[in-house]
């Protein structure tokens, strides 16, 4: 009990003092009985216990108002002697009701006043455990430490995992004491709350708390010292346990969510390997038989063949042999999606390099095809793999190559639309039959299944589309075909810009191209701005830009 | 260019431990004219190197006595001989290494001889011109991109382009060292002068910005390729 409290509740027995002996006194000069005084004496005994909200102050005044009625009012006066009896009896009587009076409403008044702070309590826990219903996993430790920080007026960090692999915690905001990590890797390790007014290095500066699930500690609630106060009520630490048991559960679910991911990703994986499996043996041995048979027949039989034919089978030896260079560069991609343990390692690329590389590697087959590619105006950063998507968008220019007629023109776009980067690749050599639609992204689908390849026609694996699903859907992005109104098919995929995604740059996009009569020129970039080092010359330069202009 | 005979017919060294990859670059090369010596392993490859100086080394990176790498160091401690590495899929990060060390470019198991011939061609000719654009004399042409130093003017096809500082030095780095792959890492320290410290981010926006100015046709690009992950190779064979 503060000094204040103490002050006040004694002005307050002090008060209803004075007030019982007034009233006593004018009791007594109306001649009423004693009873009534004791009934009024009562009355201010419960006020006093009530104002107060102590038993303590009702029976000091209880004692207070006996010895002032003996002392004032029973013969002899100004005596602590009686001579009547029924004073005595009377005077005992009240002492009694009083107590019981006092106990009764003091139990009440702590009663409701329990019952408001619990039910506020539950409120608080209840609207908590809705906010952590939907919580996504990364966010639970900024909610933790927000929620219980603000009930209890403290500073808290929390950790999931290890505290040791968490950089800066605990930080000093919430424990500046030597011993502070120690007793953060003491209490994940052994799951027992440590650190102030507990038996565990309570020399530390703050409350280290397990987040405990079932088998294993989930993490670490520090709780900083308020003040001089240093551990946690009973209140308090049910509210933290509570919220602790909370924090476990979405970090769990979040652990659990993503364990599901990867075992459906890996179950995917393992379906591609088992068809690609399946399969390779024969789309591998066809061109192998090719290549084997046409060049044993130069060894020991080309001789007698005539100049023309033995160019053809050179000619197909080639192309076996390309086909196949071709299919190991798939198989190649398909290993790497599968080494991956479990997303794509993206990195940041500039779609302008991608691009660029695809439209390079992609030149074994483009002949007679007219090729056109159009940029965005600005220049795109995404987070991909480059080597796939480079690979995604080498099949499906090949493709564009190979299955049309050798005179057909194919389209290269990328674009950025809303969220997402867009690559399209589209031609206008015939379209695709419309009940093929659903079939060509499986793997192995090869419209030689259909028996009747045109000639001409090369070989396919029917890999080519298989993987560049694959590959755009390891990156969370989808691909889709559908015939253009050019009068040719279109692939379109899609590649999400994550949280991962880092936006260029303002100053790095390119500025619009400012046509000035014939001449294309750009208008002057930000160059100067960036954070790069500009010698001298570089100034040189500025200054005469618009001599180069 | 004056000690002509050398260049005649230059003289390669290949190292590369498969023989029958071996017994056809040797015919390729043959028929080409050049004069070529080969060897399966490293450590004779470099005493054989030290022998005859050769004007070229092809370098196989898988080598069973001792790695690329090596062989690598070991040259170029004396000798500015342009190498070309011959590199199966997988050896990513080994090329990247060979590359930043000094290798001149690299071409990927399988591959055609008419690529290979036309990087050898290429890195030839860049060890025949001396070191830093010195033979230039202010200016210089390549295909249709035609660079004048002194008034630091850039023009594409007879239309004058601006390029802001850094472009401008970016494209000069390139111009410089054409007909050789340049590593990320190469180019952030040429026109930088400092590691990057955002994964070359920056420098290939630039990169994008300066080819998009030089590339008057995307699905042609004339001057510049890309490597993803690698790199960037300005092309000297330009075809009109």
């Amino acid at each position: 009990m503060t000094r204040n409290l103490f002050i006040r509740n004694a002005a307050i027995v002090a008060l209803t003092l004075i007030l019982c002996i007034l009233a006593a006194w004018g009791f007594l000069q109306l001649g009423l009985h004693n009873e009534s005084v004791f009934m009024a004496f009562i009355i201010g005994v419960m006020i006093a216990v009530l104002e107060t909200k102590s038993f303590l102050s009702g029976v000091t005044l209880s004692i207070l108002l006996v010895l002032c009625f003996n002392f004032l009012f029973t013969e002899p006066r100004f005596t602590f002697y009686m001579y009547d009896v029924n004073y005595l009896v009377s005077l005992i009587c009240f002492v009694v009701a009083a107590l019981i009076v006092g106990s009764l409403a003091t139990r009440l008044q702590k009663e409701a006043q329990e019952a408001v702070r619990s039910r506020k309590l539950t409120e608080r826990l209840f609207g908590i455990s809705k906010g952590f219903l939907n919580l996504p996993s990364e966010d639970v430790c900024r909610y933790g430490q927000r929620v219980i920080s603000e009930q209890l007026g403290r500073h808290v960090r929390i950790v999931i995992g290890d505290p040791a692999d968490e950089e800066g915690f605990p930080d000093s905001d919430t424990d500046s004491s030597p011993c502070a990590e120690e007793a953060a890797a003491y209490c994940y390790r052994e799951s027992i709350p440590c650190g102030q007014a507990e038996a565990f290095f309570s020399q530390a500066g703050a409350l280290y708390i397990p987040l405990k699930s079932k088998n294993d500690t989930a993490g670490v609630i520090a709780i900083a010292s308020r003040n001089e106060e240093k551990g946690l009520d009973d209140d308090e630490r049910r509210f933290v346990d509570t919220i602790a048991s909370q924090i476990v559960l979405v970090a769990k679910r979040g652990e659990l969510e993503l364990e599901t991911r990867r075992s459906a990703l890996a179950v995917e994986r393992e379906k591609l390997r088992n068809n690609l499996l399946r399969s390779m043996s024969h789309d591998i041995r066809t061109p192998l038989t090719g290549i084997a048979g046409g060049a044993d027949f130069l060894l020991h039989q080309g001789g007698n063949a005539d100049e023309e034919t033995r160019m053809t089978i050179l000619q197909d030896i080639q192309s076996d042999a390309l086909w196949l260079s071709e299919m190991t560069d798939n198989l190649l991609s398909i290993t790497r999606l599968q080494d991956e343990d479990f997303a794509v390692s993206k990195k940041i690329e500039v779609v302008d390099d991608v691009l660029s590389d695809a439209i390079t590697r992609s030149s074994k087959w483009r002949g007679q095809h007219e090729l056109i590619v159009r940029h965005s105006d600005t220049i795109i950063l995404a987070s991909m793999d480059g080597k796939l998507i480079t690979q995604a968008l080498v099949n499906l220019i090949d493709n564009a190559f190979k299955h049309t007629r050798a005179d057909s023109s194919v389209e290269v776009c990328v674009e950025k639309s809303g969220g997402e980067v867009i690559f399209s690749v589209s031609d206008d050599g015939g379209g695709i039959d419309d009940s093929l639609f659903d079939k060509i992204f499986t793997s192995f689908f090869s419209t030689d299944d259909r028996g009747g390849s045109t000639a001409g026609q090369k070989r396919s694996a029917g890999l080519g589309l298989s993987i560049c699903r694959t590959i755009v859907e390891a990156h969370g992005g989808h691909i889709t075909a559908f015939n253009n109104e050019r009068g040719g098919a279109t692939f379109n995929f899609t590649l999400p810009f994550g949280d991962e995604d880092v936006e260029p740059d303002p100053r790095l996009l390119i500025p619009e191209v400012v046509q000035e009569g014939d001449s294309a020129s750009y208008a002057p970039s930000l160059d100067d701005a960036l954070p790069v080092t500009i010698s001298a010359s570089d100034m040189h330069a500025a200054n005469t830009k618009e001599g180069t202009l | 260019m004056n000690d002509a005979p050398a260049y005649e017919c230059p003289l390669i060294l290949v190292i590369e431990d498969d023989l029958s990859i071996q017994h056809f670059l040797r015919l390729s090369l043959e028929n080409e004219k050049y004069k070529v010596v080969t060897t399966e392993r490293g450590i004779a490859g470099l005493s054989l190197f030290h022998a005859v100086h050769p004007d070229l080394l092809l370098l196989d990176l898988g080598l069973p006595d001792i790695g690329g790498i090596e062989v690598l160091r070991n040259v170029r401690e004396t000798d500015d001989t342009p190498i070309i590495v011959i590199s199966a899929r997988g050896q990513e990060g080994q090329k990247i290494t060979l590359l930043d060390e000094g290798a001149d470019d690299y071409i990927v198991k399988p591959f055609g001889i008419g690529e290979l011939l036309a990087r050898i061609r290429m890195v030839l000719r860049h060890a025949a011109r001396p070191a830093n654009g010195a033979d230039d004399g202010g200016e210089l042409t390549i295909g249709a991109l035609h660079v004048d130093k002194a008034r630091r003017l850039v023009r594409v096809d007879d239309h004058a382009i601006h390029f802001t500082p850094i472009e401008y030095r970016l494209l000069l780095v390139l111009i410089e060292n054409r007909g050789k792959v340049l590593t990320h890492r190469f180019i952030q320290d040429a026109v930088w002068g400092h590691a990057s410290t955002d994964d070359y981010q920056t420098l290939r926006v630039f990169m994008a910005s300066v080819r998009r100015k030089l590339e008057d046709d995307a699905s042609n690009p004339r001057y510049i390729t890309t490597e993803v992950g690698i790199g960037y190779r300005f092309t000297d064979e330009i075809s009109s």
